[in-house]
């Protein structure tokens, strides 16, 4: 079984695709943030935890891959790699999928950084987030490094 | 996310249905261009009253097709000959936050292009304080709808793409372009 963390998973919604019924590059994002989101309420940092810690995360950098198209009502879900750590960021990769399929619609890979919101300024992790987090990302360890990790854009050769 | 009672309508892009603008080969080209100013709309902004991330994408995809129109692609591209751009690749870095309303000013530089690519950098800035909001690195390709493959651009549309290229070959190239992600450990 998959160590990957399934973050998201819902039907692209009809106000998310163009002319065609395909979803719109912007909505993947849409998708990915819902999934940083669903990271987020795993490591207890949903509503109430942001109340209680005074944190939230914020995206720096951000970086997608396109590969297929997907038409408006298919149910697709995130799943999450966490590909590093420190004490205050955390450098995640999503991929979008058809609902159980393996194949891979589209890749992104974000670096996220805790904040505390009353600045708002980079801050550590609360002990009990960073805690989670950690148990999350040990069996991501030994995990292969994925196709579209660390990319930066430019023409072929 | 909100569900009505009627089914959601696909939400229409700000220039859908307008046409694209003549070319004047003798035109001089703006380094960088500044096609679009859209203002922070309700509809973009989260929880914290802040421009979501997902929307900086969406206003890139705007400016896109502000470009798309000044170099002669509209609707009539697309759904007469059978051509459009595809988006295979994207990097944004997100540097400050937007509050609703903001005025903003995107450019637009085109960093490279080839037969049936375009390597595209937009700057999103804040109009009156000039701050720099977000950054938004792109490769578009140029593909025939109907094989759904890569295809060259017509020769008039490389004419003007390589245009905008050798006026924009003047401009430095940005600090974000090219970048990768990854936690950079002193030492």
């Amino acid at each position: 079984m998959s160590a990957l963390i399934k973050t998201w998973s819902g039907p692209v919604d009809t106000a998310w695709v163009d002319y065609n019924g395909h979803l719109r590059d912007a909505f993947y994002l849409l998708i990915f943030s819902y999934a940083s989101d669903g990271l987020m309420d795993l490591i207890g940092l949903d509503d109430a935890g942001r109340k209680a810690t005074g944190h939230t995360f914020y995206a720096l950098e951000t970086h997608l891959n396109y590969l297929l198209e997907v038409k408006a009502g298919v149910p697709v879900e995130v799943r999450t790699q966490i590909l590093a750590l420190d004490k205050k960021r955390v450098d995640v990769y999503h991929t979008l999928h058809v609902h159980e399929s393996d194949t891979v619609l589209a890749a992104n890979e974000q670096m996220l950084i805790n904040i505390d919101s009353s600045g708002p300024k980079s801050t550590p992790f609360a002990p009990q987030v960073e805690s989670r987090l950690r148990a999350l990302f040990e069996p991501h360890r030994s995990l292969a490094r994925p196709a579209f990790a660390g990319r930066a854009i430019a023409m072929p050769i | 996310m909100t569900h009505s009672d009627t089914p959601a309508k696909r939400l229409s892009t700000p220039l859908e249905g307008t046409p694209a603008r003549a070319w004047d080969p003798s035109a001089a080209i703006a380094t960088p261009l500044k096609l679009y100013n859209p203002q922070v709309l309700p509809e973009w902004v989260d929880y914290n009253g802040h421009m979501s991330e997902s929307c900086y994408l969406l206003v890139f995809g705007d400016n896109s097709d502000a470009f798309f129109r000044y170099i002669g692609i509209d609707e009539t591209y697309r759904d007469v000959r059978g051509f459009s751009f595809y988006t295979v690749e994207t990097h944004i870095h997100n540097l400050r936050e937007a509050a609703l309303g903001a005025p903003l000013r995107l450019s637009l530089q085109l960093l490279d292009a080839d037969d049936k690519r375009m390597h595209l950098f937009h700057s999103l800035t804040h109009a009156e304080t000039g701050d720099l909001l977000a950054t938004g690195e792109q490769m578009l390709v140029h593909v025939d709808m109907a094989q759904g493959r890569a295809a060259p651009m017509p020769e008039w549309l490389h004419a003007r793409v390589h245009a905008v290229k050798a006026a924009h070959s003047l401009l430095a190239r940005p600090k974000q372009a090219g970048a990768f992600i990854g936690i950079r450990r002193k030492n």
